[in-house]
């Protein structure tokens, strides 16, 4: 029999889908079979997405050094062989047209000059100007003036790689992820309640729950392969009920069986009715909440994370800013202990009248949501994303919806408990499992800790006190001190904060911008960040790389190498580690602390950080015969492996235990703790997790007492809220189509064409009242900036009156020139989600 | 050419109307359905850009609740015919 080409691709295409839902199509299923899986000549590997925070797993299909295929990997337990459309364009991602292959300075008159255009130059000349900027910054005013911005898309060991460089090499805590934006606030609520970060449970319970609660997330868009999960367990057990909570209705909502759409900010009000029903009717599990749970009371007068000379700032008396006196006002993540009787007496005035006055949502609606978390009968679980996190209470929200499944002890077991959703893919396994906050440490810990710090010295065979005891800048800290002058060398890899950041016209330009500092930006793409750099440099992406991502379940998942970069295109690790090397210790490091290390004298950042018998201890021969692993081969050790084993050391025995480096190349991917080879679905559960000791049942080990925090917070307005002038809530968003800023996504010419411009969804009335039809030029106007873009009252989100919805993936309209750098003052969140804005005819 | 698979999940009441309105799309094949309204899809087509269009509209149509992606390859050659197989 002669086949083709397209034959056998489309039998093997049709062959992998029905063996995904479990059902035959024998003609294609022999075509398949009968072909040797070689006939077509390309190499299958197993590799994760690029994308969201799902982590689904994809084969990888590679020809000629160049992927050509993907197919969504059947035997990964996330996703169970399928994908979502933006993995239809992963093989796509690396071959944009305007695809960066080599550094590009800006010069007049072959020099540096910060107002000279981009010109190419070699790696030893970027290197070169590098250096000499962050010498010299570290020289006039010390390691406060250098940063760094990286994200939840790097690789664990880029991540953990930079946090060394930063937090031990140039002794700058001033390094934070863009995870920043994105779950800083369920970081925050995790650490407040639990006192240990990321969830209890995992994607399995979307098989058993009998419930789900979608708040502040549209899954259907942005997380379409967990969504397919939840559509195919609400399809096929008819009993299990479906609630989302929104601001608007959006897709998620057309398979809601309650579809609850509130006022801006008007969550708050909601979780403290359903605590308030839950404790009226009696649903509490006193045993439960007597033996694992404590109550506290937070402190309230917080402000909104506003620079200090806000009006609301000055108000404030709990921000933590410097007051009159010079000394900080208050914490904002303070709290007290109080009784059950105290928190259901506070709760107490949030009843049914009150909620639906304040959310605007009609009561039977509420009040079906409540019984659901209510009713013990019913196993729930709750999902979460940017509404709750992208909050200026965004902390509290977190602590509050884990105060609801608290109170009902609806946790940690198959089927019961709230899931907070991250939006990158290692947004858990870099960002927060390797502390790359200002604030953190790998596993859990924090540079505000002595013995933390200690432990880490301890690791990385360093002098004592090398890592510094001070928090350094957030993100949202670093745009304002760019601006301010006083962050002068900075670096930002892997992210697009000139796009994704807030208030980019009035904090993030000028920083960029000002002729004090020196920025570099290390990208794939010419985005709009990488734009308004003084040097870019190339970045190897994806697959181009051996890598590392952990996902929202705690899983931690590898890839190999698969092709080569493009041009000179270098890895972000390669990156890192060669810049190392422009450093002498004596360069960096006070004579008092290197007097302590002797044996460091005379040596390299490098030598320090990375040749330090433990990175560089694994041969090359180690890694997977017929794969490239460019960084290792150049170095001459098996860099990944090394940096991969050192990380470890922190978490092992604590609480975070990572399996040993080649398990992951092995397995679909382990979920952390991983025990004696085993890994954990979840925690705190006795029979589950190996932490909690047999006769425990539950326990919350975070703290030494085992218990978690129920917390008493009130509702409280947003920063900015509609007037009579700027009369429109303004939310910002993502589309399933791109993925965030679309600096990856835009490359793909499909993609582009599906949704090319991000257009305002606006209520059909409200654009009635200002003389408007779909498809109107408008200028959208807030107190920052304005914005250009046509107007949209049908299509896939449809808004209720008082409130527009832009997506921020389109660098032609960027919607961050107006939002609001408000940040929940207790996690350094930006608030995406809220500010005021007008909208008139263009 | 772009050569892909895809599971369709639509409303069990709406599966048929949803077949016969694939069946309508070009490069679009329907391969097998499950009870519960799954149903196993082709899209072959000229070039990337079709496909994705067809994806696209498949998403949007009446009765379509999710989507998902299983497999999809580029080949440049799709008509140059392979070893004789047993």
């Amino acid at each position: 029999m002669q086949v083709t080409r397209r034959e056998l691709i489309k039998a093997n295409a049709v062959t992998a889908a029905a063996t995904v839902i479990g059902i035959s199509v024998p003609g294609a299923q022999a075509l398949a079979q009968a072909a040797p899986p070689s006939m077509d000549g390309v190499r299958w590997d197993k590799g994760v997405c690029r994308f969201c925070g799902t982590g689904c797993g994809v084969l990888i299909g590679t020809k000629d050094n160049r992927i050509v295929a993907t197919q969504g990997d059947p035997d990964a337990p996330v996703n169970k062989g399928l994908n979502c459309i933006k993995g239809y364009f992963l093989s796509k991602i690396m071959y944009g047209k305007d695809r960066l292959t080599q550094p590009l300075l800006r010069m007049k008159d072959g020099k540096f000059d910060k107002n000279g255009e981009f010109a190419h130059v070699s790696w030893d000349q970027a290197f070169d100007i590098m250096a000499d900027k962050c010498k010299a910054a570290l020289k006039a005013k010390g390691p406060r003036s250098v940063g760094m911005f990286g994200s939840g898309q790097w690789t664990i060991w880029e991540g953990y790689a930079a946090v060394k460089l930063f937090k031990a090499g140039f002794r700058s805590n001033n390094i934070d992820p863009n995870a920043r934006h994105c779950m800083a606030s369920a970081v925050a609520g995790f650490m407040r309640t639990f006192a240990i970060d990321e969830p209890m449970g995992c994607y399995d319970d979307a098989e058993h729950a009998d419930a789900f609660v979608l708040w502040g997330a549209n899954m259907a868009e942005m997380h379409p392969i967990l969504w397919s999960r939840i559509t195919d367990r609400r399809l096929t057990a008819k009993h299990v009920k479906l609630n989302v909570l929104s601001t608007f209705s959006h897709r998620s909502c057309e398979l809601a069986d309650n579809e609850l759409i509130f006022k801006p900010q008007s969550d708050l009000a909601i979780l403290n009715y359903i605590c308030n029903y839950i404790i009226q009717s009696g649903a509490v599990d006193q045993d439960f909440v007597k033996k694992n749970v404590a109550f506290r009371k937070g402190v309230t007068d917080i402000g909104y994370g506003l620079r200090p000379n806000h009006p609301l700032e000055q108000k404030a008396t709990q921000n933590g800013y410097p007051g009159a006196d010079g000394k900080p006002k208050g914490d904002p993540n303070a709290s007290t202990p109080m009784t059950f009787e105290e928190f259901a007496a506070f709760v107490s005035e949030y009843t049914l009248d009150k909620a639906h006055e304040i959310s605007g949502v009609p009561k039977d609606k509420l009040e079906a949501l409540a019984k659901t978390y209510a009713d013990p009968k019913t196993k729930v679980v709750s999902y979460w994303t940017m509404g709750f996190n992208q909050h200026t209470r965004g902390t509290w929200v977190n602590n509050m919806i884990y105060n609801v499944h608290l109170l009902v002890g609806k946790i940690s077991e198959p089927g019961n408990g709230p899931f907070s959703l991250t939006g990158q893919p290692s947004a858990c396994g870099t960002a927060r499992e390797v502390g790359t906050f200002s604030h953190r440490l790998p596993a859990d810990m924090v540079v505000g800790n002595p013995a933390h710090r200690a432990a880490a010295e301890k690791i990385w065979k360093l002098p004592a006190g090398t890592v510094p005891d001070w928090v350094g800048l957030h993100a949202v800290a670093q745009s304002r001190a760019l601006k301010d002058g006083t962050l002068n060398f900075y670096w930002t890899t892997t992210t697009n904060n000139m796009q994704a950041g807030p208030n980019v016209n009035g904090e993030i330009w000028p920083g960029f911008r000002n002729p004090a500092n020196f920025v570099v930006v290390s990208d794939a793409y010419p985005t709009v960040t990488a734009m308004a750099a003084d040097l870019i440099l190339p970045s190897a992406m994806w697959s181009e790389k051996e890598g590392a991502f952990g996902n929202a379940e705690r899983r931690t998942q590898f890839w190999r190498q698969q092709v080569r970069a493009s041009g000179q295109s270098k890895s972000d690790l390669w990156q890192y580690i060669e810049f190392s090397k422009r450093f002498k210790v004596e360069e960096v490091w006070p004579a008092d602390l290197l007097a302590k290390a002797p044996e460091l004298k005379g040596k390299t950042l490098y030598d320090v950080l990375y040749a330090n018998g433990q990175v560089n201890k694994f041969p090359v021969s180690e890694i997977q015969e017929g794969f490239d692993n460019d960084e290792s081969k150049e170095l001459g050790y098996y860099l990944q492996k090394g940096l991969f084993e050192e990380y470890a050391a922190f978490g092992r025995g604590h609480g975070h235990d990572l399996a040993p480096f080649e398990s992951y190349h092995h397995a679909r991917g382990l979920r952390w703790p991983v025990v004696d080879n085993k890994e954990t679905l979840w925690r705190f559960r006795e029979g589950y997790d190996p932490y909690v000791k047999k006769g425990e049942g539950v326990r919350f080990y975070g703290r030494p007492d085992g218990k978690a925090w129920i917390f008493a917070l009130p509702w409280q307005p947003a920063a900015e809220q509609p007037d009579a002038e700027y009369d429109l809530w303004l939310s910002t968003g993502r589309v399933l189509e791109h993925w965030h800023t679309g600096s990856m996504t835009r490359r793909v010419p499909e993609l582009y064409r599906a949704m090319p411009d991000a257009w305002v969804y606006m209520n059909a009335d409200d654009a009635k009242k200002r003389g408007l039809q779909r498809g109107d030029n408008v200028k959208i106007i807030s107190r920052r900036g304005e914005v250009t873009t046509k107007v949209e009252t049908r299509g896939r989100n449809k808004m209720p009156p008082g409130v527009v919805f832009m997506p921020f993936f389109d660098e032609h309209r960027l919607v961050n020139k107006l939002t609001l750098d408000a940040t929940c003052p207790i996690s350094k969140e930006t608030d995406f989600k809220k500010c005021a804005c007008k909208i008139v005819k263009a | 050419m772009n050569i892909s698979s895809a599971i369709v999940y639509s409303r069990p009441a709406q599966a048929a109307a949803l077949r016969m309105h694939l069946a309508t799309l070009a490069g679009v094949e329907v391969h097998a359905a499950t009870e519960d309204g799954k149903l196993v899809i082709s899209i072959e087509a000229d070039n990337d850009h079709e496909a994705a269009a067809t994806y696209e509209t498949i998403e949007r149509l009446p009765g379509v609740l999710s989507m998902a992606l299983v497999f999809q390859q580029t080949e440049p050659n799709p008509e140059q015919e392979l070893a004789p197989c047993k």
